[in-house]
């Protein structure tokens, strides 16, 4: 758990902010994300989670701070300019990847098309190497029965392991997942959070945004609770859940675990 | 399984089974296939008891000569390959055009996007018939080009089935969900990729029943062309029914041939609307 004191952290973010117009959707967040971390955000709705996982993936903009990637500059915000580090910086950023809580797969193409895509036309790979790599990535999640069917015959769950297939298959180094089962029946949401299991015992890094509280509990080996856009309480699941020190942690966790 | 979007709209009525199988599709699509043949079969009908009945017409002079519409068939038949050609060339220029007017639209550049809104409104705000005219006879006094009429029809249509589709396009590309550009950006999609891996194919599926219907309107309009001496099937009918002095029996046949290549196509589009209706259905 956590990486040796020499190697940087996968993430480190620092003083990060971002506003919509005078709403302060995060307010000077420092975090960082080590090599095999699992890092579970938990807070109510509305308090800056999901953003959090987009500003340092690089989908939103955001309005100070700064972050690095494997110990070196990524993006920046000083004084108002917005700067995203290297003429590399998007090759930097394929190292991160993010799974969605809704249309993540393309409906277009079949599973098999859709783990392949990114790995033939992103990363150049060969055309045999492809495909293996999408059969072993999707043996993995367990859908190497569904790699010729389209994503309107597959349940919610199969949608999620394959979209968690895809980024498998980019060789990630980084995960974000976005309140993936939040959309999902109560029968599927297990074999989506168990292929995350299995992903974060084999020292995959990730992000998760979830409300399934027993994943924080059992999986996470750090729990961050955010609350209107500020980090309140951060710590190892035994401590956050068994022993909150903030008040807003310990109202948050008395509503969500009733 | 049948599915339920977001807005509570289902794809299929949530009872009946899926029909699976050429037999049982068209079984399905019976009600429609009836309606086709009971037109034609109507039509035939009136033409034969028209034609059979010998000055029962309320023009006394006029005498209805089937046998003398078979000798014009070919002649028909040349004008109405014109017409297909005419309409296949300008609906894939159009096409083309369509998907860069679209992405033209949708620029966040206000010198790309100006122009092409002013484009737009103008093709959809003026005459066919007018734009057909213009493009021959005005546009070479501005540009001292003066080209052949096919290519001045082709370029008349073209430009004006690129606004519609355009727009079509547009509305499909916004329809197309936010997280579906946001997956292929963080696989590392750049702009044309995502463009043309993601967005367009799945904006192109959702309103292809539009783009069916804008392009059998435009096989109707290339009726137009007659008027600059096009010979298209309406331009050899007139032709026709003028040298033999039966407009009666030609023109409706003239209309029946327009009628048999385009009635086919919007059935099709019924088809192709609930085939490609699945693809889009967002499952939990």
């Amino acid at each position: 758990m956590g990486s040796s004191a020499s190697r940087p952290p996968t993430v480190q973010v620092e003083g990060l902010s971002k506003s919509f117009g005078s709403l302060e959707v995060l307010s000077n967040v420092d975090l960082s994300i080590n090599s095999g971390d699992a890092l579970v955000v938990i807070g109510p709705s509305g308090s800056g989670k999901s953003t959090l996982c987009r500003t340092i993936i690089g989908l939103e903009k955001f309005s100070h701070g700064r972050i690095w990637l494997d110990g070196q500059p990524f993006a920046e915000c000083v004084d108002g300019k917005h700067v995203q580090f290297g003429a590399d910086y998007r090759r930097r950023r394929l190292a991160m990847g993010m799974v969605f809580q809704h249309f993540t797969l393309f409906p277009q193409l079949t599973v098999r098309k859709n783990v392949e895509l990114g790995p033939a036309k992103v990363l150049g790979l060969a055309e045999q190497l492809v495909r293996e790599r999408a059969e072993v990535v999707l043996e993995r999640v367990g859908l190497a029965d569904k790699m010729d069917a389209f994503p309107a015959h597959l349940s919610g769950g199969q949608k999620q392991r394959a979209a968690i297939a895809r980024e498998l298959a980019m060789d990630r180094r980084l995960i974000f997942f976005d309140e993936v089962t939040s959309a999902l029946d109560p029968e599927l949401v297990h074999e989506v959070l168990q292929v995350m299991r299995e992903l974060a015992e084999t020292g995959m890094t990730m992000m998760v945004v979830t409300h399934e509280m027993g994943f924080a509990r059992n999986v996470a080996n750090r729990v961050i609770f955010i609350d209107q856009g500020v980090v309140v309480e951060a710590g190892p699941p035994a401590e956050l859940f068994g022993n909150p020190r903030h008040e807003r942690t310990k109202t948050f966790l008395r509503h969500i675990l009733t | 399984m049948r599915h339920q979007d977001e807005d509570g709209r289902l794809d299929r009525p949530a009872i009946v089974e899926v029909p699976e199988g050429l037999a049982q599709r068209m079984r399905a699509r019976g009600p429609q296939i009836l309606v086709g043949l009971a037109i034609l079969v109507a039509l035939w009908l009136i033409w034969m008891v028209l034609t059979s009945i010998a000055g029962g017409s309320s023009a006394p002079s006029y005498r209805w000569d089937f046998g003398m519409v078979g000798r014009y068939m070919p002649v028909l038949l040349e004008g109405l390959v014109m017409t297909l050609q005419l309409t296949v060339v300008s609906i894939s220029l159009g096409l083309t055009l369509g998907i860069v007017v679209a992405l033209a639209r949708l620029s966040s550049l206000r010198i790309v996007r100006g122009p092409t809104i002013i484009f737009i409104e103008i093709m959809r705000g003026t005459p066919a018939l007018v734009q057909l005219v213009w493009v021959y006879y005005a546009l070479p006094i501005v540009t001292g080009i003066q080209l052949p009429v096919f290519s001045a029809v082709v370029l008349a249509f073209t430009l004006n089935l690129g606004a519609f589709y355009g727009e079509a396009f547009r509305a499909g590309i916004q329809a197309v969900p936010r997280e579906q550009v946001e997956t292929a950006d963080v696989l590392g999609l750049g702009y044309v990729q995502r463009m043309r891996y993601v967005v367009v194919p799945q904006a192109t599926r959702i309103v292809l029943p539009v783009l069916i219907s804008l392009s059998i309107s435009l096989f109707k309009d290339t009726s137009l062309v007659s008027t600059l001496g096009v010979a298209d099937l309406m331009y050899n009918g007139r032709t026709v029914s003028t040298a033999t002095y039966r407009p009666l029996e030609i023109l409706t046949l003239v209309g029946a041939i327009y009628f048999m290549v385009a009635f086919p196509v919007t059935l099709l589009m019924r088809r192709v609307e609930v085939h490609f209706g699945r693809h889009q259905t967002p499952t939990r």
